[in-house]
């Protein structure tokens, strides 16, 4: 690139099942306050706004027009990205690039969805062609089972495997004031008794469906270490695209081409070789537990087929070798505009030192990826070193 | 630095309803008209920046319909919620900042898929405005009430729009004048027609362009901003425009705005009031002599979201193996022209 780009400042509502005490613009507005002023930033500290949302979910047309004086943005450059549940990430890609090439200097990403007022299975439904897919969709949850299905025969992974990530990802929740899903006595056994949606896939091997919103500010080099004790510099902002009929790409999960791909080019970017050994912390984008045993696999933390044994080994749990997801991930909140942009601030948050009580301990180097609309991936690797 | 350069043209006809192409096919004819264009081969393309709104789409994350097709299958692309010419802003940039070296820039509307009012009314504040049931043409008729701009001007303007359009027939000012009334004191005829069309560009840096050695044009720079929701503002003043037109002289490093100018105004009064805004012309007569919208803009039968990355490929034809030559395409997103986003482009040897 040329010039570097790095995250300094971010903030987060608190993610809940309805946030009935505020509007959109106020649920926004409280990311935005809780990014700029602990900084001590206003509006007119930044250049631009990138807001990811899915406007369907909420039936608002060109919503970030109506939030433009709720989000400081008014007199100044506003992009709009509507890509999924990649959208949060795509919007931190957006502003790297951006700020690279030299046409902004600050840019400020924010990504919300309040998914209470709308309806996000009806207008997931209507995300497949609309002659040969949509009479068959029923929403996410029937999509993951499908694939988890053949994931499970590919793998052999196990419910008590996937279990076990749900586990990880509640109890880790728990330190994580933001989270929605906070649950510090949750079990094995809990999971897989818990209500059976799809086969295979049970309620608590599932993401939850929030209210929340996030906003992630972007520098360039000739500032970002004025504006963060500690910037989270950009080495890599990738995005991949699978085929887009579901029936091309017919081993989903047990094959994430799109995941693949991203990170067979951002790690060659950030010069990553060995991932469990380069990185220090992992923010995934986990819609369902078995997701996220896929997602050891396609991201190279361990081999084909060992995802099950990855949890079992204790890797990616907060003592392992390379925690996945201390936020408590997708897993603990899921308001989807919001999602992927969350993983950007939660990595961004481990290489600042400002993670809080799940801070995990000298981190130089996080990973943060977006998953959404037909398995599609960003991937982000943020670094305490400039680039 | 690297540059932006416009190596590759392609566009549909636009016309009201395309019954036989769907979304993709509709995607795929600009795009394969691009590539030959550009003779580059959709494998050779690296990322895609698209351009579409869900809401006129019917689908969430309508991008889905044509990544295939614009070359992103396990490469980059993203949608731009908005006109076109942020999609070119944001792909010219991702050149600029050296990520990317050859790239497909895509717009596709259909907008006879759509039911308008709905779309429209959607778009406003949903908790106190929407259940009033308004939309684009009665919140235009506030703010021509409050210009109160002759009719007699606003039917010239469409007139001069027409009679440049390649894809619709020429009408007399009269007409206008005498057409249904919609919504006090608008005319049916002042606002831009629905339409179905796409178009596509392709765009590559300095060292692909050379390589290609096809006739290309520079992206020498661009601007966006935007305003305060239509309620929050005075609607007889336009401030947006002229911040955006700075901020794209200044990235492009010229002292003023060029001669050509494609104007993109889905209304006939907002035509007249941006011009004037601009300070491109305080009447009909700078649209009747060609100078502004001189292919007819929005208003010339181009579909919303697409329009800009239509004026786009009209200043880049204009330009196109010339010597030397600027021209500014205009596109705007939101309610009454909420945002407006301007690319500069100059001919390049």
């Amino acid at each position: 690139m040329t010039r570097a780009v790095a995250a300094v400042a971010t903030g987060q509502t608190d993610h809940a099942s309805s946030r009935k005490d505020v509007g959109i613009p106020e649920l926004v507005r409280e990311a935005v306050d809780r990014c700029l002023e602990p900084r001590e930033l206003t509006f007119a500290d930044f250049d631009a706004v990138v807001l990811g949302n899915m406007e369907m979910f909420e039936g608002i047309n060109m919503v970030e027009h109506w939030l433009a004086d709720a989000i400081g943005v008014a007199g100044k450059p506003l992009w709009k990205l509507n890509n999924g549940g990649t959208v949060g990430s795509s919007t931190a890609v957006a502003a790297t690039y951006l700020i690279a090439s030299g046409f902004h200097d600050r840019v400020l990403c924010i990504g919300f969805e309040k998914q209470s007022e709308g309806s996000a299975q009806s207008s997931i439904t209507t995300v497949g062609d609309p002659i040969w897919e949509r009479a068959v969709m029923a929403g996410a949850i029937g999509n993951f089972a499908a694939m988890t299905s053949v994931y499970v025969n590919e793998s052999g992974v196990t419910a008590e495997q996937a279990a076990k990530v749900a586990v990880k990802a509640r109890r880790n929740a728990c330190l994580n004031p933001h989270a929605q899903l906070q649950m510090p006595d949750i079990t094995v056994e809990q999971v897989l008794e818990s209500k059976m949606l799809a086969h295979p896939v049970r309620m608590l091997d599932f993401c939850p469906s929030s209210d929340g919103a996030c906003a992630v500010l972007f520098a360039a080099e000739d500032d970002a270490a004025s504006l963060a004790p500690k910037p989270a510099w950009v080495h890599a902002a990738v995005t991949a695209h699978d085929q887009q009929y579901m029936g091309d790409s017919p081993k989903r999960l047990a094959e994430m081409r799109s995941l693949i791909e991203a990170r067979k080019r951002g790690y060659a970017y950030a010069g990553i070789d060995d991932p469990v050994r380069d990185l220090d912390v992992a923010e995934i984008y986990e819609p369902a537990t078995y997701a996220e045993l896929a997602m050891y696999e396609c991201l190279g933390f361990c081999e084909k087929g060992g995802g099950g044994r990855f949890i079992d080994a204790g890797t990616p749990l907060m003592d392992g070798d390379l925690p996945v997801n201390p936020s408590g991930g997708v897993l603990s909140a899921n308001p989807v505009g919001a999602t992927a942009l969350i993983r950007v601030a939660e990595a961004a948050m481990q290489v600042m030192g400002e993670a809080g009580e799940h801070q995990i301990e000298n981190v130089r180097t996080a990973l943060a990826t977006g998953y959404g609309g037909n398995a599609w991936t960003d991937l982000l690797v943020l670094r305490s070193e400039k680039p | 630095m690297a540059e932006a350069f416009i190596v590759g043209l392609g566009e549909t006809p636009h016309a009201p309803q395309r019954d036989d192409v769907n979304t993709t096919e509709i995607a795929y004819e600009a795009v394969k008209a691009a590539l030959a264009d550009a003779g580059v081969a959709l494998a050779e393309i690296g990322s895609a920046i698209t351009a579409s709104q869900d809401f006129w789409e019917g689908r969430t994350i309508s991008s889905m319909a044509v990544n295939e097709i614009a070359g992103a299958t396990f490469k980059s692309e993203s949608k731009t919620a908005a006109d076109g010419t942020l999609a070119l802003t944001y792909a010219a940039m991702r050149i600029v900042s050296g990520i990317d070296s050859l790239m497909l820039v895509v717009a596709h509307c259909k907008e006879s898929q759509a039911d308008a009012h709905t779309v429209e009314n959607a778009a406003f504040d949903p908790y106190v405005q929407r259940p009033l049931g308004a939309d684009e043409t009665v919140l235009a008729a506030f703010q021509a009430q409050l210009l109160d701009l002759p009719l007699g001007d606003r039917a010239r303007v469409v007139a001069a729009a027409r009679a440049r359009s390649p894809w619709l027939e020429p009408l007399a000012a009269a007409d206008v004048e005498s057409s249904d009334p919609t919504s006090t004191p608008l005319r049916a005829l002042e606002r831009a027609p629905l339409a179905d069309g796409a178009c596509a560009l392709v765009l590559c840096d300095a060292a692909t362009a050379a390589r290609l050695g096809k006739p290309a044009v520079r992206v020498a720079g661009a601007g966006t901003a935007t305003g305060s929701y239509w309620s929050d503002r005075d609607l007889t003043r336009e401030e947006t425009l002229p911040t955006a037109l700075a901020a794209t002289l200044r990235h492009a490093g010229w002292d003023d705005a060029p001669d050509h100018v494609e104007l993109s105004a889905p209304y006939a009064h907002q035509a007249l009031h941006w011009a004037r805004a601009i300070g491109a012309g305080d009447g009909p007569q700078a649209f009747e002599d060609g100078g502004l919208s001189p292919t007819g803009g929005w208003l010339g039968g181009r579909p919303g979201v697409v329009t800009g990355l239509s004026n786009a490929i009209a200043c880049a034809r204009a330009l196109r193996g010339r010597p030397s030559g600027r021209a500014l395409a205009h596109g705007t997103t939101g309610l009454l022209g909420q945002s407006h986003h301007l690319v500069a482009l100059e001919a390049a040897s």
